[in-house]
């Protein structure tokens, strides 16, 4: 308790001596609010860096602004997934590198880590404020953690609320985790389309762009520590079967397009991809084989059953021979041009 | 050789002074590094002594019947028969591993860490003649069942000219890059751009039409991986002195031959089309992240072409890396115990199996470790004569047929010896591969470099199970053995100099520039005389029967 009071005087002592802004100036956040305005008008649904690039562009104008960096951060953790959060993280190591010893620039990078290496984020937050007990966002920072279930630690969240409150009695808190994108409605509605005899190529692309958006869901979560590995396995288990729910659909929406040679190299994949569930926990290989099983039976017969080739099928006939020395004099044709030198008889391929 | 005034002019670079230098670099460069002759294409040596070959003298063709391949030794542990089964067992768990199929995140497959670029989905399916673990299959995987645009990816190049439906499996490598500097690296065929589980992703391909057009695109198909562990297992000095014995007549034939050298440890490597990879667990980790983009322990990073911009990258950036890695947590779902598959109860605990504890990778290494050789049926007159023929013309001096695996010192915990799979030491084996690189002219060369194999050189391909498999030399440019054969030939008789003049379409300019000390001359294929001793030596019979006896291998 002690140690708290003390970091509070002192911090109150520094921030009386050197007043630092404990949110944006009202300048800013009107720049905040027409970036929002532009980033949410960004249609693309896994355009997260587009959808950042508003906050980017504010953040270059105000570099030493910390809301500016923080709410560029925030935009990228609100829409981005594994590649985008890991080039945050090393725009702000960049960042780190080019400030050596300046706080705010530990800080950045070290939040980078919020929600991803978080418990890496909070021994480094710990470790800055322990050298400068006066950086007061490392207090918020730290709340926030303490505040999601995953580290939940309501002792400390509480400690380092008052810590920040302290310095900042109107500070703004994050919330985190962000949001993540609510489940596609796009493969139900690719069925129904279905049912209603609706144009083939757009239910196919229906479902492509569903499992998309439930990939990118999954993504939002996968890419963070905010949850469990159990979670992350349910989900992945759930996304599996909009799979095995989206491909029936494409299926059929292939034989009523007049697609079959479609409908069955997909049917084709679904049969390995359905031996593959083998000993999956769960009904995973029944169901797949069910579905199959249907789609067969809707199927005119020799249609959706995979045409299985001889081992020797590409013996059949001469193979290209496409291309024995590109740049040589075996140049690459799509004809048969390797021939050895013209005067050796070379036998036809075997038969 | 003392340096040489070359008058050479660049072609492409002709008004550009700053290109021509950078041209002129890159033939220094490669001059240095090694000896590498590009031919024109559809000439034909006027000068070359080869015999026609006989139109009564056939390939037999891929041999049917069964695979004799594709599973492991019998005997893996011979000191007891509890011990033996578990390493059955585990051989067993590496085979599944090794079947695995990725998609992007592992929604989709079970697998995860496909791309961003990739050859294909999985180790099995490009090894797989005749069985797993084998050659190029009939049906190339890169296309079947639409594969180029599987879960809606979107791939638009036209790979016409590389792959096709019948045709081998390939990857494609670029000799130099748009600036002339030397690249060697593989280009895959195929980006997850477009793929359900690759939301936002947009990567394009590489530009393989401008590189076959520009003489910069070279193949390279699938090897045999049968019989791989012993290789491992033989020591340096087994390589060496079999190597060596056999300097003299080697020498008589024009045969000279190095091995490559790790620039690690300074040791022999002995995987790949060039020997340029030190283990299985080295070929493997490589491969891994090649063909498939499977980031791993050993190779821990993504792949993107050089100059991807890091907005493009970030899009298509799905997992942390290495996407491969140790598992501390059990992932497999099911096991196998007596050779018999039970779902695992360890799932999702920090137990298991070595297999199912250990990464992706390192279940490859162990897989093509403990796969067994394929078994040869040489056994009619003409085959058991060829057998004989492939000596004497000297086709053995550098396709070796004996090797011996190391034998241990007898100090291990398993019944005296060591290592952990005991039935395996002292074992001898019939690669028909001295491992070693020879170069092989202007015919086979493919302009790559990889650690001390030149542009020309190649390891000599172990020949055993050459008798099912499909597609022959390192691009498939053919299923005849005969061109295969011939093919070891060079007799154009052209050295360095014309080489590289053909090699970036060099003219004489007035530029004159020194080279410096230059490596030593070579001139043509290390097998000319073999091939020669092949078409002059031997009646149409005689090369029958050893194309007969190829084909028991």
């Amino acid at each position: 308790m002690s140690r708290l009071l003390l970091s509070v005087v002192f911090a109150g002592l520094v921030w009386c001596a050197e007043p630092i802004a404990c949110q944006p100036s009202p300048e800013l956040q009107v720049e905040f609010q027409e970036a929002a305005a532009i980033s949410a008008a960004v249609a693309d649904p896994f355009g997260a860096l587009d959808k950042a690039a508003p906050f980017l562009a504010v953040r270059d104008r105000h570099p030493d602004s910390l809301f500016a960096h923080e709410r560029y951060q925030d935009a990228i953790y609100e829409n981005g997934i594994e590649g985008h959060l890991r080039l945050l993280t090393k725009q702000y190591d960049d960042l780190e590198v080019k400030h050596p010893g300046d706080p705010m620039y530990r800080y950045l990078s070290l939040r980078t880590l919020v929600g991803r290496s978080t418990l890496r984020a909070i021994q480094g937050l710990n470790e800055l404020l322990a050298s400068r007990p006066d950086f007061a966002p490392a207090h918020r920072t730290l709340a926030e953690i303490y505040g999601v279930a995953a580290f939940r630690d309501p002792d400390k969240e509480k400690s380092e609320r008052e810590q920040f409150q302290a310095a900042c009695p109107d500070g703004v808190f994050t919330r985190r985790p962000a949001s993540i994108p609510g489940p596609s409605p796009l493969i139900d509605r690719a069925e129904r389309m279905l049912a209603q005899d609706g144009d083939p190529d757009a239910i196919v692309a229906m479902t492509i762009q569903g499992l998309k958006e439930f990939e990118w869901r999954s993504q939002r979560i996968r890419a963070f520590d905010w949850y469990t590995m159990d979670y992350k396995r349910q989900d992945a288990r759930e996304l599996r079967t909009k799979y095995w729910q989206a491909w029936p659909i494409q299926v059929r929406a292939y034989r009523k397009g007049g697609m079959p040679d479609m409908a069955n190299q997909l049917l084709a994949v679904m049969e390995q991809r359905a031996k593959r569930l083998l000993g999956e926990p769960g009904s995973a290989y029944e169901d797949a084989q069910a579905v199959l099983a249907r789609l067969h039976a809707e199927g005119d017969g020799s249609e959706g059953k995979p045409a299985l080739r001889s081992p020797r099928a590409g013996l059949d006939s001469p193979p290209l021979h496409l291309a024995g020395l590109p740049w040589s004099r075996h140049k690459a044709t799509n004809s048969e041009t390797f021939a050895s030198p013209t005067h050796m008889t070379v036998s036809a391929p075997p038969q | 050789m003392s340096p040489k005034n070359l008058q050479h002019y660049c072609k492409k670079t002709r008004s550009n002074g700053l290109a021509a230098w950078a041209a002129l670099f890159v033939l220094s460069a490669t001059i240095m590094s090694a000896q590498f002759v590009r031919r024109v294409p559809g000439a034909v040596p006027a000068s070359s002594p080869l015999k026609p070959i006989s139109s009564s003298v056939t390939d037999p063709g891929p041999r049917g019947g069964p695979p004799g391949a594709g599973g492991t030794f019998t005997l893996l542990d011979n000191t007891n028969s509890a011990a033996n089964q578990s390493d059955h067992d585990f051989f067993a768990e590496t085979l599944l591993r090794f079947q695995e199929v990725d998609s992007v995140s592992g929604t989709i497959e079970s697998g995860s860490g496909l791309g961003p670029n990739f050859n294909l989905n999985s180790c099995a399916g490009c090894h797989a003649q005749p069985a797993i673990g084998g050659s190029s299959p009939a049906t190339n995987p890169q296309l079947a069942n639409n594969f180029p645009h599987l879960d809606g990816a979107t791939n638009p190049a036209d790979l016409s000219q590389v792959i096709s439906a019948t045709g081998p499996v390939r990857e494609v490598r670029f000799i130099y890059n748009t600036n002339y500097s030397l690249d060697g690296g593989v280009k895959n065929l195929f980006t997850i751009a477009g793929r359900t589980d690759a939301p936002g992703c947009n990567l394009a391909q590489p530009n393989f039409d401008a590189a076959l057009a520009d003489y910069n695109a070279i193949f390279r198909i699938p090897i045999a991986l049968f019989g791989d562990g012993l290789v491992e297992l033989t020591s340096d000095e087994a390589l060496e002195a079999s190597f060596n014995a056999t300097a003299s007549q080697r020498a008589q034939l024009g045969i000279a031959g190095a091995f490559n050298y790790s620039g690690n440890d300074g040791t022999i490597t002995r995987f790949g089309w060039k020997a340029q990879n030190k283990s299985l667990l080295m070929f493997a980790g490589e491969a891994y992240n090649v063909e498939q983009g499977v980031s791993n322990e050993l190779f821990e990073n993504e792949r993107f072409l050089p100059g991807t911009n890091s907005t493009i990258a970030a899009n298509c950036t799905f997992n942390g890396t290495p996407e491969d890695s140790t598992n501390i947590i059990n992932p497999q779902a099911s096991t196998i115990v007596g050779g018999v598959t039970k779902p695992n109860p360890n799932l999702n605990t920090p137990v298991g199996t070595a297999s199912e504890m250990s990464s992706d990778v390192v279940n490859f290494a162990a897989f093509m470790r403990l796969l067994a050789p394929p078994t040869p049926v040489t056994s009619t007159a003409s085959q058991l004569n060829g057998q004989s023929l492939f000596t004497q013309i000297g086709c053995s001096l550098c396709h070796t047929t004996t090797l011996t695996t190391d034998k241990g010192n007898g100090s291990g915990i398993n019944g005296g010896a060591n290592g952990p799979f005991p039935a395996l030491q002292g074992f001898t084996y019939h690669p028909l591969s001295d491992f070693a690189l020879h170069q092989m002219g202007s015919t086979l060369a493919d302009g790559i470099s990889q650690g001390q194999a030149g542009p020309d050189q190649f390891r000599t391909a172990p020949l055993w199970g050459l008798g099912q498999r499909l597609f022959l030399l390192h691009d498939g440019r053919t299923t005849n053995l005969i061109t295969a054969i011939l093919d070891h030939a060079d007799f154009y008789n052209d050295c360095m100099q014309t080489a590289f003049q053909e090699i970036f379409e060099i003219e004489p300019i007035a530029v004159e520039y020194s080279l410096g000390s230059l490596p030593p001359e070579f001139c043509g294929s290390e097998a000319n005389q073999v091939i020669e001793n092949f078409t002059n030596t031997l009646s149409s019979s005689q090369q029958q029967d050893l194309l007969n006896y190829l084909r028991s291998l």
